[in-house]
C-alpha cells in the first residue's frame, strides 16, 4: 500500500512535471514563432540600417564649417537618432475609409518615404521618382493598394502581392502601378495619341502604341472611339493598284513599308489569292488618261520632281529615302504600287478617293499633278508583278467570307462590310480572372500579366483547334509589350470616390482638344508648335499673339497664300476643318501665348492726325516698307500686303514685330530698323487701320517722295 | 551635445581621416569639373562659330560659301538671282535695283562703302531709301564682309577708287 502510494505520488510528480514541461516547451514556441516573424525581423532591420545611415549623415554633417546650419542639423540627426531608439516594432496599419481600403505594406516597406534609404535593397528602398511626394500622393494619405492593388491586409510578402490562388486583383509591380493612374486622372481617344500622363511613360507609351496600331479596330472599349482613317477603304482597289502587289502587301506588310502598322496575319498564299480575286472584283481598273500620263517622259524628271515635292510640302508627312518615318507612307516605291491614272486623281482631291483620308487637299494645279504623278509612277525598285488573277466565281466567293472573318474590316471599309469588331471587348482585360484564360499547351505561370505578356509578343501562342485565334502578329519588342500590357491592365473598373478624380488632360480645354486636330493632321509635319516640328510652314510658336482669331478660323477653313510664290512656293494644304475645329485651334494658339480669346479690335483709336502723317512719311520715306510690301496695289511683293493687315494681325504684335522682326524669325528677310517704340506705335496704328487715313494726305506724301527719289536718280545720271 | 560624438578618440581618428579624403577627394573634383567646364565653353564656342561665317580674311572659301548663302536668302528677291538687279520684286520698284554684274558701277564703290550701304541702308550713302539697313537684322560684320566677297565676285572687279 505504501509502495503503492508512494509510486503513485512518484507518477503524478512525473506527469505533473512532463505537463509543466509541455507547456514551457509550447510557450517557448510561441515566443519564438512571434519573435521571428517575417515583419518584425524586417522592421528591426529597418531600425539597424536607419541607424547606420543616420550616423553616416552624422559624419557628413561634422564635415561643415562650424555655424548655426551644422547646429542645426546635428540637433535634427540626434533627434532622429533618439526616435530610432525608442522605434522598437510594431504593427502599423492605414485605413482608408473612402475606399475601405485596409493597408499594411508599410509594415515591410518602411523606408518608401525616406530618400536616404534609396540604396538600400527591397523591401526597405525608397519610392522612386516624385509619385509619393506629400503634395501629390503621399503614403499617409493614399497607402499603397490603391496604385499597387495586392491584398492590403496580408503581414506575407507572398500573400500580400497576390501570389496565392484565386486573388482576382494581382500585385502591380513597379511600373506596372502606372495603370492605375487612370482611375483618378482619366484619358481617352479625346486626348491626342502622343500625350504623356505625368509621371506614367510606361503607360503613356502602352497608350501611343495602342491607338497608334489600332487595336480599337478590333477590340471594342467603352468610351473611346476608334480612328476611321488608318487603313483605306478597299472598294475601288482595282483602280489604284495591281494584284500582284497587293498578294505580296498582304504576305508581308514590312517587306514594302518598314514602319507600317498593318500587321502579319500569317495567312497562307491560297488564302490570300482568293481574297485579292475577291477585293479586284468590286471595281474595274481605269483607262489610261492621257492627262496623267502626259509628263512620263520629260527631261529631268527626277530632278523636277524631287524638286516638286519638296516645293509643294508633300516631305512634311511622307519620306522618298525608303525609311519610312513620316506620317504617311514612304513614296521612295510608289511606282510598284499605284498606277498614274490613280495617282493623279488623289493628288488633285484624296478626299474624293477616300473620304476619311488624313491627307490635305493641297490645291495642286493640274501641271504640277502631272509632273508629280510621272514622278511618282517612275519610283520603284521592282517591275510590277503581272501575274494573272485567277476571278472564278467560286475564288470570289471563298474570299468575300475570308475577307469577312479574318479581321480585315478592323481597319478597312469595304463594299458591303462597315468596320466590325473582330475581337473580344477589351473592357475589364485589366482584371480578367485567370479562369476564363485558355492557357492551351503553354507552360507560363497561370497568371493574367504572364498571358497578356505572351499575347502581345505572340498573338496565336494559344491557338487551338477549337479557339483559332485571328489576331495577327505586331512584331513588339520586350520595352514595347510591357508598355501595352501596363495599358492593358488600366482598363478596369475603378470605384474612386468622386472627390479623388481629377482631370489632368480634360478634352474639353483648347489645349487638350487642340492637341488632338493637330496631331491628327499632322500640323507639326510643317510647323513648328511649341517644342516640336518641321521647318516647311512657318513656326507657329506665337501664332496665338501674332494673329487675329477670327482671321485664323477663316484661314484654316479656306487656307490662302499669304506670301507671292517667289518667296515663299509651298502652299498651306486644305484639311476640310469645320468651325468647330478651326475655333478651337484658334483657342489653342492664343492660350499657348496666353493672348486673349475671343479677340475683340479696339474701337477705332483717338489718332492725333500729325501722328498719321509722320507713320505715312515712316512707310513711305523713311523705311520704305512699299519696297517689299504692296499697299493698296501699289508696292512690291516679297512680304505681305499690307492692306489686309487690320483684320489678319494683332495691333500689339505687330508693334512688337516691326521692332525686331529676327527676335520672333531669325532669319526673317525683314531688315531691322531699329524703330524708337514710339515709332513702332505710331507704324502698327496705321498699318491696322485704327487711325483714318486721308488719301489725299498719302498721296501727297508718296508724290514727294518719288520726286525726290526720281530727282536723285536725275542727279546721279547727270553727273556720271 | 558636442560631447556625444567626440568623446572617442577613435572617432576622432576617423574624422579627421575622412576630412583628408574628403578634402581630397574635393580638390580631385574642383579641378575635373574646371576641367569639363573650359571643354563645354570650348564647345559651345565652336558651335557659334559653325553658325557664324568667319572672317573672310582667315577663311576666304567659307566666308564666301556664306555669302553665295546670304545674297540668295536676302538680296535676290531686288537683285536678282543672276545680281543683275532684276529680281521678282524689281519691277515694282520706282528706282531700279543696282546691277551687281556691272564691273564699272560697282567698282567705283569701294568695301567700305559696300558696307555701309549694306549695314546703314542706301539712305546713309545717298542713295535710294529702298535699298533698306541690314546691319542689325544680320547682326554680324562678318555676314556683311562676306556679302562683300559674293558682290565681288559677281562683278569680277575691284574697288578702283578710293572714297
Amino acid at each position: 500500500m505504501a509502495l503503492m502510494s508512494l509510486s503513485t505520488k512518484y507518477v503524478k510528480l512525473l506527469v505533473g512535471f512532463a505537463v509543466i514541461l509541455l507547456v514551457m516547451t509550447g510557450v517557448l514556441f510561441l515566443v519564438e514563432g512571434e519573435l521571428s516573424r517575417p515583419w518584425k525581423k524586417i522592421q528591426r532591420q529597418f531600425n539597424k540600417t536607419d541607424k547606420k545611415l543616420t550616423l553616416e549623415e552624422v559624419k557628413q554633417v561634422q564635415q561643415l564649417p562650424d555655424g548655426e546650419e551644422k547646429n542645426k542639423k546635428l540637433a535634427m540627426l540626434d533627434k532622429r537618432l533618439d526616435g530610432i531608439k525608442s522605434r522598437g516594432t510594431g504593427i502599423k496599419q492605414l485605413w482608408l475609409t473612402d475606399f475601405d481600403i485596409t493597408d499594411r505594406c508599410m509594415n515591410c516597406h518602411a523606408g518608401v518615404e525616406y530618400p536616404r534609404f534609396a540604396d538600400v535593397d527591397q523591401p526597405l528602398t525608397t519610392h522612386p521618382g516624385k509619385h509619393i511626394d506629400p503634395n501629390r500622393h503621399g503614403v499617409e494619405q493614399y497607402g499603397c493598394v490603391i496604385c499597387h492593388a495586392g491584398q492590403g491586409v496580408a503581414l506575407d510578402a507572398h500573400e500580400a502581392h497576390g501570389e496565392s490562388h484565386n486573388w482576382v486583383e494581382p500585385f502591380l509591380p513597379g511600373t506596372r502601378a502606372e495603370s492605375s493612374c487612370v482611375g483618378c486622372h482619366p484619358m481617352t481617344t479625346a486626348v491626342a495619341e502622343n500625350t504623356e500622363l505625368t509621371d506614367a511613360s510606361v503607360f503613356s507609351k502602352g497608350r501611343t502604341l495602342y491607338l497608334e496600331n489600332n487595336c480599337l479596330g478590333c477590340h471594342l472599349l467603352q468610351d473611346n472611339v476608334r480612328s476611321e482613317s488608318i487603313g483605306p477603304i478597299l472598294t475601288k482597289l482595282a483602280t489604284k493598284t495591281n494584284s500582284g502587289w497587293t498578294r505580296n502587301w498582304v504576305k508581308n506588310p514590312k517587306e514594302y513599308l518598314s514602319q507600317t502598322v498593318m500587321p502579319d496575319f500569317e495567312l497562307p498564299d491560297d488564302e490570300i489569292m482568293a481574297m485579292t480575286g475577291y477585293l479586284f472584283s468590286l471595281s474595274k481598273p481605269e483607262s489610261a488618261d492621257a492627262a496623267a500620263r502626259s509628263k512620263m517622259e520629260i527631261a529631268d524628271l527626277a530632278v523636277l520632281g524631287t524638286k516638286k515635292l519638296d516645293d509643294l510640302g508633300c516631305l512634311g508627312c511622307h519620306s522618298v529615302d525608303g525609311k519610312d518615318e513620316g506620317f504617311g507612307p514612304d513614296l521612295s516605291r510608289a511606282g510598284e504600287k499605284m498606277t498614274p491614272e490613280w495617282l493623279y486623281a488623289w493628288i488633285k482631291d484624296p478626299k474624293k478617293y477616300w473620304p476619311e483620308t488624313a491627307m490635305p487637299n493641297l490645291r495642286v494645279p493640274d501641271e504640277d499633278a502631272q509632273l508629280l504623278t510621272a514622278y511618282l509612277a517612275s519610283l520603284a525598285k521592282e517591275e510590277a508583278s503581272a501575274s494573272k488573277l485567277d476571278a472564278s466565281a467560286e475564288l470570289i466567293e471563298k474570299g468575300l467570307v475570308l475577307v469577312r472573318d479574318k479581321g480585315c474590316t478592323g481597319c478597312h471599309k469595304i463594299d458591303e462590310f462597315a468596320l466590325g469588331y473582330n475581337a473580344p471587348a477589351h473592357d475589364g482585360i485589366g482584371v480578367k480572372r485567370v479562369d476564363e484564360l485558355v492557357f492551351a499547351e503553354t507552360d507560363i505561370p497561370h497568371r493574367l500579366s504572364d498571358w497578356l505578356t505572351l499575347k502581345i509578343k505572340n498573338p496565336r501562342a494559344f491557338n487551338t483547334k477549337e479557339m483559332p485565334t485571328l489576331m495577327p502578329k505586331f512584331g513588339f519588342n520586350d520595352e514595347e509589350t510591357e508598355a501595352l500590357l501596363t495599358f492593358l491592365l488600366s482598363i478596369r473598373e475603378f470605384d474612386i470616390p468622386r472627390d479623388y478624380v481629377k482631370v489632368l488632360d480634360d478634352p474639353s480645354t483648347p489645349h487638350v482638344h487642340g492637341e488632338l486636330i493637330v496631331e491628327q493632321n499632322n500640323c507639326r509635319g510643317c510647323h513648328k508648335i511649341g517644342d516640336s516640328g518641321g521647318t516647311i510652314g512657318p513656326d507657329l510658336g506665337f501664332e496665338g499673339e501674332r494673329v487675329n482669331p477670327e482671321w485664323l478660323v477663316d484661314f484654316l477653313q479656306n487656307p490662302d497664300k499669304i506670301r507671292p510664290d517667289g518667296i515663299e512656293p509651298t502652299r498651306m494644304p486644305t484639311f476640310g476643318f469645320d468651325t468647330a475645329q478651326a475655333e478651337t485651334l484658334a483657342a489653342f494658339f492664343a492660350e499657348a501665348n496666353k493672348a486673349d480669346y475671343p479677340h475683340y479690335l479696339p474701337e477705332k483709336k483717338e489718332i492725333a492726325e500729325a501722328d498719321t502723317e509722320e507713320a505715312w512719311k515712316f512707310f513711305w520715306q523713311t523705311f520704305s516698307c512699299q519696297s517689299c510690301h504692296a499697299w493698296n496695289g501699289e508696292g512690291g511683293i516679297i512680304g505681305p500686303d499690307q492692306s489686309d493687315l487690320g483684320n489678319r494681325l494683332r495691333g500689339e504684335w505687330v508693334a512688337k514685330w516691326l521692332k525686331n522682326p529676327q527676335a520672333f524669325i531669325p532669319d526673317i528677310q525683314m531688315p531691322n530698323f531699329e524703330l524708337y517704340p514710339d515709332e513702332a506705335e505710331k507704324l502698327s496704328n496705321l498699318l491696322m487701320g485704327f487711325a483714318d487715313v486721308s488719301p489725299g494726305v498719302w498721296h501727297q506724301i508718296k508724290k514727294r517722295w518719288e520726286d525726290e527719289q526720281l530727282l536723285k536718280q536725275a542727279q546721279q545720271m547727270g553727273g556720271n | 551635445m558636442a560631447g556625444r560624438f567626440s568623446d572617442n578618440t577613435i572617432r576622432v581618428n576617423l574624422c579627421l581621416a575622412s576630412i583628408v579624403f574628403v578634402g581630397l577627394a574635393l580638390v580631385v573634383i574642383a579641378t575635373k569639373s574646371r576641367a569639363t567646364g573650359q571643354d563645354v565653353a570650348a564647345e559651345k564656342q565652336a558651335e557659334v562659330q559653325q553658325q557664324l561665317p568667319p572672317d573672310p580674311d582667315k577663311d576666304r572659301e567659307a566666308s564666301l560659301a556664306w555669302g553665295i548663302e546670304l545674297y540668295g536668302h536676302y538680296c535676290t528677291p531686288c537683285h536678282g538671282i543672276r545680281g543683275d538687279g532684276n529680281g521678282f520684286n524689281a519691277h515694282k520698284l520706282i528706282v531700279k535695283p543696282a546691277n551687281h554684274t556691272d564691273a564699272k558701277f560697282m567698282s567705283e564703290r569701294n568695301d567700305q562703302k559696300l558696307f555701309d550701304t549694306i549695314n546703314l541702308g542706301g539712305v546713309e550713302v545717298a542713295k535710294s531709301t529702298l535699298m533698306p539697313p541690314w546691319g542689325a537684322a544680320l547682326n554680324n560684320d562678318n555676314k556683311i564682309k562676306s556679302l562683300i566677297l559674293k558682290l565681288r565676285d559677281l562683278c569680277k572687279c575691284k574697288a578702283t577708287k578710293n572714297w
